[in-house]
């Protein structure tokens, strides 16, 4: 038995309108993350998805087998995102539009978390596409460089450059948004 | 290495993105370094940091992309349809020119247009005499024979054939869609009347009866 994505996609491909199905509930959470960390504002993500999904019904004929179904998926997520982007550049969201982490936090470590995920979504959001893009593929996503170097079609050890200067030019700005230290979060661990 | 090239290292070696040569060597130097460790605790920060975003939970509504799709698929059609009969005008224009063997003659203070080789004068020149040509234009169409016009006639029915063929495929197409649309709309309406219905029993439950009760006991 193949990958499951894979054998969906074929069963889809003969006609099977319920593999299709099951592709959207599998992949809806990593797509909408995806948009969500790409774009950075999440009243934007459910409409981006759909559009995600739509394009992805209406390509069904061009998908072949040689390549990797979440590779192709996420080819045209970027697409998505890119167009979302050319179309009009939005301000970052305010504060309390974020979401809330989860319940049982106490009020200021709560506030405290809210804060710091508007500092990280505002530093992602400022980096430059190239830079945002192979940050939110590998760590996120979780790919690997070979199959981001595909989707992006650039050299692997571009991607780890940018990868690397990513996270540093990150960190500094997280720094620079008073995100240097925080008590009882630090740690070395080997 | 040295503290920098360590530094631009250590993102890529907290996602076990090195060889294992060059994992040792920043390992055998952050035991020995403690700004170089200092960094790479810093780092360790911003990947929980990192990890702790929000995502929001999306529902994808399959009905919509059913029906997003039924209207693209239509927009294309309808595309496809006018470059045919753009298409189909060409070739008619075309069998006209080349067929009736049309012929323009822009002479002084007149115009001819015959076919089939007799000219014919469309506007009579105002004044007996002109006193000279100013321009001269002809277009004299080619001989054709027979065979070519066939072929232009067959390019025609052949496009006309195809058209039609397409069609037909999407109207398959558009009926299985709307039939699946069909058959969510309807499970949507169970659900919703099953809401309903439960919401009102809760209602019944929690509230009390409706306003006919009112004015009874609790």
């Amino acid at each position: 038995m193949g990958h499951p994505d894979a054998e969906l996609v074929g069963r889809w491909q003969k006609g099977d309108a319920s593999a299709f199905e099951e592709l959207v509930r599998r992949w809806q959470q990593p797509i909408a993350r995806f948009l969500m960390r790409h774009v950075g504002r999440t009243e934007r993500v459910a409409d981006l998805s759909q559009e995600v999904f739509l394009r992805l019904f209406l390509a069904r004929a061009r998908y072949r087998e040689a390549g990797v179904f979440s590779t192709w998926l996420y080819q045209i997520a970027l697409n998505v995102a890119r167009d979302a982007a050319r179309r009009r550049r939005l301000p970052l969201k305010p504060l309390h539009d974020q979401e809330l982490p989860a319940n049982g936090t106490p009020v200021g470590q709560q506030c405290e978390q809210d804060e710091l995920n508007q500092a990280l979504a505002r530093g992602l959001a400022e980096l430059p596409e190239p830079l945002r893009e192979v940050l939110v593929l590998r760590h996120y996503e979780g790919l690997n460089f070979e199959e981001i170097s595909r989707l992006l079609k650039a050299p692997a050890s571009t991607l780890k450059s940018r990868f690397s200067v990513a996270v540093q030019r990150l960190r500094t700005r997280l720094k620079d948004l008073g995100w240097d230290d925080l008590p009882g979060k630090s740690g070395h661990e080997t | 290495m040295d503290c920098n090239e360590i530094r631009d290292r250590l993102p890529l070696f907290l996602h076990d993105d090195l060889a294992a040569g060059e994992t040792a060597s920043i390992k055998d130097h952050c035991d020995s370094c403690p700004a170089c460790r200092k960094e790479y605790a810093s780092m360790q920060q911003l990947r929980r940091f990192l990890d702790g975003l929000p995502t929001p939970r999306v529902e994808i509504n399959l009905a919509r992309i059913y029906a997003g799709a039924t209207r693209r698929q239509e927009m294309r059609m309808r595309r496809w349809r006018r470059a045919t009969y753009a298409l189909v005008g060409v070739a008619a224009m075309m069998l006209l020119v080349f067929g009736l063997k049309l012929e323009v003659r822009l002479q002084a203070h007149q115009m001819v247009v015959s076919w089939n080789g007799q000219p014919e004068t469309v506007q009579p020149a105002p004044q007996p005499s002109p006193p000279q040509d100013f321009a001269r234009v002809e277009l004299l169409a080619p001989e054709v024979s027979p065979k070519d016009l066939q072929l232009v006639k067959d390019i025609v029915h052949a496009l006309a054939a195809h058209v039609e063929t397409l069609d037909q495929n999407h109207q398959g197409t558009f009926k299985a869609l709307a039939t699946r649309l069909e058959t969510m709309q309807y499970g949507d309406n169970q659900r919703w009347k099953a809401t309903q219905r439960d919401v009102a029993a809760l209602y019944s439950v929690c509230i009390g009866p409706h306003d006919k009760d009112r004015g009874g006991k609790p």
